[in-house]
């Protein structure tokens, strides 16, 4: 019993729901042989994963959804073992390098020296073995593709790596790289990868899938439900997924204006936000610390609180503060980007915002004051 | 100083002494006070004038007052004692010349300064001072004429009872003292300002030229005076506060005075010629009147019109009363002070008199006198008659005084205080708060480094006691302080009666110290001097000790006949201290004593050497309350204790002890402890046995050390011992035990503190030690400047062996240690402290004594205290401040902390460059962003516990959490396309749901879904914990307690008994490991051992299962 994200992943290209141009372009450019280095880049929950699955298949055939989960491990300079799993088919090895933290520049070079090298050899056989199912892709088959994935999450170390290995191994293997964001990734990379991008779905696609699923389910789905479920899920397809199976599981048949269940961690943040708004403070402060703390704790991303806490405080505000607040924001995340300890700059913002939004309410309250007399 | 104008100088003063109270009375009269400079010099003169009057007012008072100085202070006097018509006759006795030139003189100078006051008056500050000058010039060349003139008066007032004449001169101070004080007091407060101004102004406009001495040694004569026939009457006895001032002023200026050698017997003479008959008194007065009037006008006062038209005998009589009121108010006050004072001399005296005896050779005196004024020799044979030598010592302030330069403010004591007070802050509480204001709001020296520091001789402040107000032009007042201190003097907080100059900031009073270094002639430290005397004196002299010394002076005043022989003050003490200096007998110190013994303890340490020998020897434990005392008691009565099976009482305030089987003594190396310890035993009768953990560190050793020993036994340094063992040894023990340990707080320490009876020993207090080592540098000859010895002791951090150490070793290259040398050495020597993080980050935010004299280097060596320990500890405590800076405004508050937020979070991404990219050089700029800033920020007060720093907990439970979602991410990825992050900010929520919602829901019949889902997610049992873990909130009820206790039981079974597939291997330690924990898990749930060991089996078989696992996923191709 599958969640309906995963059970109704399409698992081909023909099938994809939206962007479906773009579909037909990968084919083609799959069709033709050789392809170059992907760089896919897209907003979280639009599909990327899933195209590159298709992709594969397209490529390999249903032999490449034969995973396996592999450990392989690596030693680095300062003899420190690194344990590694890899998701891996006969053609393909999917690896995620920031799992190793700082050490994934040896990940990248040991893991693509390895794969390259030692591919040639089995490259024969598979032919051989591929030949009979896929002639017209025989001559490609000497590649053996390599999914990076999280490459915006690598160190500018990894990358540096990444550009090196991505020429020297380019007669034998294929790098497809998977990220969120481009602006991570340095230029050199993105000039020798094609780049793809996967935008968001629009609101209006993610009904129809969601639609789609729920006849698929043999459900139906009010419209308008559908809608409020596109719109929370801030055009992510996964979460409008997830939330729509959710509020399945808490009630149906659904209705309208039924309670979209939000995750635990977003109703936190919301409540801390609207506890800087309450009150400021140094005590407020103190408490608020304690309350991003916990979200820390809980692994959720340091710009993923920041934004939510954005978001909530600029609801809290008129215009030209809202403007403020937002470039502070930004001037803070940034800082926190080129930090190391992100409690540090979330509190420097709430500890900035609660000072001018103090000074705000004061001159409202005087300024107030002066239009009454 | 001009050493030409020796003779104009003494005229000159003579003229200002004389000259001051008749201009003043205009003042008094409310002249519009100038923008001239107080100088409290002027104070000085007054306030002994003010006391004055009153002998001259009462007969019987003036006879008393005869009396008296024919006994105590001048040989004329002694031969007609308490008789008024006699009161000439002294002065035909003592030399005329002497005393009466030097009136005649005063009255000369006073009139021309008075016309040179008339034309100034109405001008500005800097002209009057500059014609002051000029004045002073002209008086010089004057001077011959003067000298011309006095010998006529001379005559004159043989004529007409001259002495007589003088003293109305005084007398006419004193009165327009006394309606200047009645004034002061009654007027409002803005007038009395006014009118202090005035008398500063017109004292300033006297004083200007570098003759100060006289006003200063009259008025401490003067003081003495009347101090005298107050205490014989006490009738007079009281007299202003700022009279008690005076006193002490001049108490100073005679000792240091005393030290230059140069008395003036003139001043013999003087003081007689100050007290007459009374009917002289008016016409003396008259034309004083005619001067204030004429000043008055000149100045063009305002309020002071109606003062001048009261100067008839009426009015001057009311006066006079009002002022006897006031006197008897005083009394009350000043009588027990001057007991006090009197002790404190005493004290102070011993040494002084040696300074003294050693420098003021009877020769001497008159000497200078002929140099300075010219007077025949007459006088030097007189003062020589006169057998106390008292007023040989008061004269000699004259260097002193004169040394008090014209910019200088010297402050005679409390009234001048009050007077300046009055100056900046008009009472009333808005003048307050304005001035407060103005006070924030001051500027620093203007003119920083614009003076040079001039070269003084060695210790030519001594004995001199500053007080510093305001803003120095040209120095922050820590340089001053350690320039004045560096020559000997003395900066104090406050003015008290031992003050002597205050230096007020805002105009040129620093010259006036740089002045004093300039012109004060170097001299021999008192303790240099104390100590050569040590080394001449005989040993046969020592028993005498100060105090009976003190006691018998009185004796010995009656003896030279004296019939004022008994004088309480201390003034009298001091100088009859110094009267005796002729006299053989010489007191002596009490370190004298162990003299004897340093030939011998030449090989020894100083340690050593100098080790108490008794209780009361030890620094700092001297008192009922203190350690050793206690220690003392708990030992004494210790078997007792024992054998009456008393139990220790658990009050930590006024415990003995008793019950407690051993004490803990702790406190900070060098303290004394080891000492204490070894002293009260040998006071107790007790004999010791000491082992140290270094020499006994095995449990073994130490048990059968300790089983040996049948004495008591001090366990020194017990760190590193085992505790355990040793609190065995003490719940059993027979014998009083006795540890001792640095670190009270140390957690080892803290078990065995509850057995122990705990005894803190705390840092001695400077002065404490600082005595101590004085008297032993005394010993060993060492020349060392006090403040120096300061510097020493607060640079070892109170620790007194470290001193001793010190002292020894600096010491051996050069004996007489200068104040520069020792300071730096002091510097270099300065204990490195390790501050902890709790400290440093407490000294970072708390605002204070101790940390407003930081630099920016100080502060930022706080942070390299511990530079990874410390941006945390600042982090987590930054909120938790009051800062000062905000005063309670809490938008203010947040904005510095916003501030101090800001520093922080770029002292992180310093931290980054520093750590990340090995960039270390860049710690200086951390230290200023991670500790400086916020601390400047935030400063103020930091109530409460510091906390650690939680970001270390919380991190490290972050990363747990970081870990476990890896793992389940891991597990998941064949099904799942998102990467950690989604998986914990999307998939999680649904699917703690979807895990948990069939087992609240349809309780037993859920647990075949659930399991199906973890199966398809290809997660294993932990997982399902891990993931309820992982995203349980506080602000979500945990779930799983909503589910049955049965139903997780057969959840549990049930899982337990399928195989489930994993396309991971699981490796087979860390999963053994994991079983456990399940097996723990199903414990708790309540499963019977049976199904445990089926579990087992079933572990085993799944292992197998998960092999087989592999090798079919491999099958697939």
């Amino acid at each position: 019993m599958s969640l309906w994200v995963d059970k109704y992943r399409p698992n081909s290209l023909n099938k994809l729901d939206y962007h479906k141009d773009q579909a037909a372009h990968l084919r083609k450019l799959v069709q033709c042989g050789d392809f170059p280095h992907l760089l896919i880049y897209g907003p979280s929950g639009s599909g990327k994963k899933t195209r590159i699955m298709c992709l594969l298949r397209e490529l390999y055939g249903s032999g490449v959804t034969k995973l396996r989960i592999e450990h392989q491990s690596f030693v680095t300079p300062s003899k420190k073992k690194l344990e590694i799993s890899t998701v891996a088919s006969n053609y393909h090895i999917e690896v995620n390098p920031s799992d190793a933290g700082i050490y994934d520049r040896v990940v990248i070079q040991e893991l693509l020296k390895t794969v390259a090298q030692s591919h040639q050899l089995q490259s024969a056989a598979q032919r051989q073995f591929k030949g009979t199912y896929y002639c017209f892709l025989s001559f490609s088959l000497q590649y053996i593709l390599v999914v990076l994935t999280e490459v915006d999450s690598l160190t500018k170390d990894a990358q540096h790596a990444l550009r090196r290995t991505m020429e020297k191994y380019m007669a034998t293997c294929r790098l497809i790289l998977c990220c969120n964001s481009t602006s991570k990734v340095i230029p050199a990379i993105r000039s020798r990868c094609l780049g793809v991008r996967v935008p968001a779905p629009t609101v209006n696609e993610i009904i129809q899938v969601l639609q789609a699923t729920c006849k698929k389910e043999g459900l139906n789905l009010p419209a308008e439900f559908a809608n409020r479920i596109a719109v929370h899920s801030n055009r992510n397809l996964r979460r409008a997924m997830l939330i729509c199976e959710a509020c399945r599981v808490q009630q149906y048949p659904f209705s309208e204006n039924q309670e979209i269940i939000e995750p635990d961690w977003e109703l936190y943040l919301k409540e801390t936000a609207r506890q800087i708004i309450d009150q400021q403070s140094p005590k407020r402060l103190f408490e608020v610390r304690g309350r991003l703390y916990e979200l820390l704790i809980h692994c959720i991303p340091s710009d993923v609180i920041m934004k939510g806490l954005l978001k909530e405080l600029t609801s809290n505000c008129d215009g030209q503060l809202k403007c403020e607040i937002t470039q502070l924001a930004a001037a803070y995340e940034h800082s926190l980007q080129l930090g190391q300890k992100s409690i540090y700059h979330l509190e420097a913002f709430v500890a900035k915002f609660m000072a001018i939004y103090k000074r705000f309410l004061e001159e409202g309250l005087v300024e107030g004051l002066n239009d009454f007399f | 100083m001009n050493p030409t104008a020796n003779l104009t100088s003494v005229t000159s003063t003579c003229a200002k002494l004389h000259c001051g109270p008749n201009k003043k009375q205009p003042l008094d009269n409310g002249l519009p006070a100038s923008n001239h400079t107080d100088d409290l010099d002027s104070l000085h003169l007054l306030a002994p004038l003010l006391g004055q009057q009153y002998p001259t007012l009462d007969n019987n008072v003036l006879q008393d007052i005869r009396k008296f100085f024919g006994g105590s202070s001048s040989a004329k006097t002694k031969s007609a004692p308490s008789k008024s018509p006699d009161v000439p006759k002294p002065q035909k006795k003592t030399p005329k010349k002497q005393s009466l030139p030097l009136s005649r003189k005063n009255e000369k100078s006073e009139d021309k300064n008075l016309n040179k006051s008339k034309c100034n008056k109405g001008k500005t500050v800097v002209k009057k001072k500059n014609r002051d000058k000029n004045g002073n010039i002209e008086e010089s060349n004057t001077s011959p004429r003067a000298e011309d003139e006095e010998l006529k008066k001379k005559h004159n007032t043989k004529k007409r009872k001259s002495s007589i004449k003088q003293d109305d001169e005084d007398d006419d101070d004193f009165d327009d003292k006394a309606i200047s004080s009645p004034e002061i007091r009654t007027s409002s407060k803005k007038k009395q300002k006014r009118q202090l101004y005035a008398l500063i102004k017109v004292y300033i406009f006297l004083d200007s030229e570098d003759e100060e001495p006289l006003p200063k040694k009259r008025a401490k004569r003067r003081k003495k005076e009347y101090h005298y026939s107050s205490d014989e009457e006490n009738k007079q006895a009281s007299i202003e506060e700022a009279f008690q001032h005076v006193k002490t002023s001049a108490k100073q200026k005679s000792k240091s005075a005393v030290k230059c050698s140069s008395p003036s017997p003139k001043k013999t003479v003087n003081i007689v010629d100050f007290f007459g008959t009374s009917p002289v008194q008016r016409v003396e007065r008259k034309t004083s009147i005619g001067n204030h009037k004429e000043l008055s006008h000149t100045a063009q006062q305002s309020n002071g019109d109606d003062f001048e038209l009261h100067d008839d005998e009426d009015f001057n009589l009311t006066l006079h009363q009002l002022d006897e009121i006031e006197q008897d108010e005083a009394k009350k006050v000043t009588t027990p002070k001057v007991e006090t004072s009197s002790s404190l001399s005493s004290k102070l005296s011993g040494k002084v008199k040696e300074s003294h005896r050693v420098q003021e050779t009877p020769e001497k005196p008159p000497k200078k006198v002929t140099s300075q004024t010219g007077t025949p020799s007459k006088g030097v044979t007189s003062t020589n008659k006169t057998p106390s030598k008292t007023v040989i010592s008061q004269v000699t302030t004259t260097p002193a005084s004169a040394m008090t330069s014209s910019n200088k403010k010297v402050s005679p004591g409390k009234s001048a205080m009050k007077q300046t007070s009055t100056k900046t802050s008009p009472d009333k509480p808005e003048a307050k708060k304005l001035s407060f204001k103005s006070y924030l709001s001051r500027e620093g020296p203007r003119l920083l480094g614009s003076k040079e520091v001039p070269q003084g001789g060695e210790n030519c402040l001594e004995g001199l006691t500053f007080v510093i107000t305001g803003v120095l032009e040209s120095f922050e007042r820590d340089e001053i302080k350690s320039t004045i201190e560096r020559y000997g003097g003395k900066v104090t907080g406050s003015v008290s009666k031992k003050t002597g100059y205050l230096i007020v900031g805002r105009d040129a009073g620093e010259n006036g110290v740089l002045d004093l270094i300039r012109t004060l002639p170097g001299k021999k430290s008192k303790y240099e001097i104390a100590a050569e005397k040590e080394s001449k004196s005989t040993p046969g002299r020592k028993t005498l000790s100060r105090s009976s010394q003190i006691k018998k002076t009185p004796s010995k005043i009656t003896s030279s006949g004296s019939p004022e022989a008994k004088t309480p003050t201390a003034l009298q003490h001091k100088d009859l201290a110094g009267s005796f200096s002729g006299t053989p007998d010489v007191e002596h110190s009490p370190q004298t004593v162990s003299e004897g013994k340093t030939s011998a303890d030449e090989t020894l340490l100083w340690v050593d050497k100098y080790k108490p020998n008794s209780l009361k020897q030890i620094i700092g434990q001297q008192g009922d309350k203190s350690n050793a005392k206690k220690l003392l008691h708990w030992l004494k009565t210790w078997h007792r204790n024992i054998a009456s099976g008393k139990k220790p009482a658990f009050n930590r305030f006024g415990d003995d002890g008793a019950g407690h089987r051993a004490a803990l003594l702790s406190g900070p190396p060098g303290v004394g402890k080891t000492t204490t310890t070894q002293l009260v035993c040998k006071e107790a009768g007790f004999s010791f046995v000491e082992l140290n953990a270094s020499d006994t560190r095995s449990k073994k050793s130490l048990k059968e050390d300790v089983a040996e020993s049948l004495n008591n036994h001090s366990l020194a340094g017990i760190f590193g011992l085992h505790l355990l063992e040793l609190v065995g040894l003490i719940k059993n023990t027979k014998i009083p035990i006795i540890c001792m340990c640095n670190d009270r707080n140390h957690p080892k320490i803290r078990t065995l503190a509850n057995y122990c009876f705990d005894l803190r020993f705390q840092r001695p207090r400077v002065e404490q030690i600082k005595s101590a080592m004085m008297s032993l540098a005394y010993k060993e000859g060492i020349k060392i400047p006090p403040p120096a010895l300061n510097d020493m002791i607060l640079a070892s951090n109170q620790d007194i062996r470290q001193i001793i150490h010190n002292l020894s070793m600096w010491s051996v290259t050069d004996k007489n240690m200068s104040f520069g040398q020792v300071k730096t050495d002091a510097a270099k020597a300065k204990k490195d402290l390790k501050l902890g993080p709790f400290d440093v980050v407490r000294k970072v935010f708390t605002s204070g004594e101790e940390t407003a004299h930081m630099t920016i280097n100080d502060k930022s060596d706080l942070f390299f205290h511990d530079y990874s320990f410390g941006p945390l500890f600042v982090q987590e405590n930054y909120i938790s401040v009051q800062p000062s800076e905000a005063r309670g405004n809490i938008q203010k508050h947040l904005q510095l902390l916003s501030c101090a937020a800001d520093s922080i979070a770029a002292g992180d991404r310093v931290d980054r460059l520093v750590r990340g990219h090995g960039q270390w050089g860049l710690l200086p700029v951390q230290a200023v962003f991670a500790s400086v800033i916020p601390g400047d920020m935030m400063r103020g007060y930091l109530g409460g516990q510091i906390q650690f720093p939680s970001w270390l907990g919380k991190n490290s439970s972050r990363n747990k959490n970081d870990r476990i979602l890896q793992e389940l991410k891991s597990h998941m990825r064949l099904r799942i396309s998102c990467d950690k992050r989604g998986l914990n900010l999307e998939y999680l929520p649904h699917l703690r749901h979807s895990l948990t919602l069939p087992l609240v829901k349809e309780g037993g019949d859920g647990v075949p879904d659930v399991i199906k889902c973890l199966d398809e997610y290809n997660l294993i049992k932990e997982d399902f914990d891990s993931i309820l873990e992982v995203s349980q909130w506080p602000n979500s009820e945990n779930i799983m307690s909503m589910v049955e206790s049965k139903t997780k039981a057969a959840f549990t079974r049930t899982y337990n008994k399928e195989a489930h597939l994993t396309p991971y291997a699981v490796g087979s330690s860390t999963k053994k490991t994991r079983r456990g924990g399940v097996n723990a898990d199903s414990l708790e749930l309540g499963l019977e051992e049976g199904e445990e060991n089926q579990e087992i089996v079933e572990s085993e078989e799944e292992q197998d299962l998960s092999i087989d696992n592999m090798i079919k996923v491999n099958r697939f191709f």
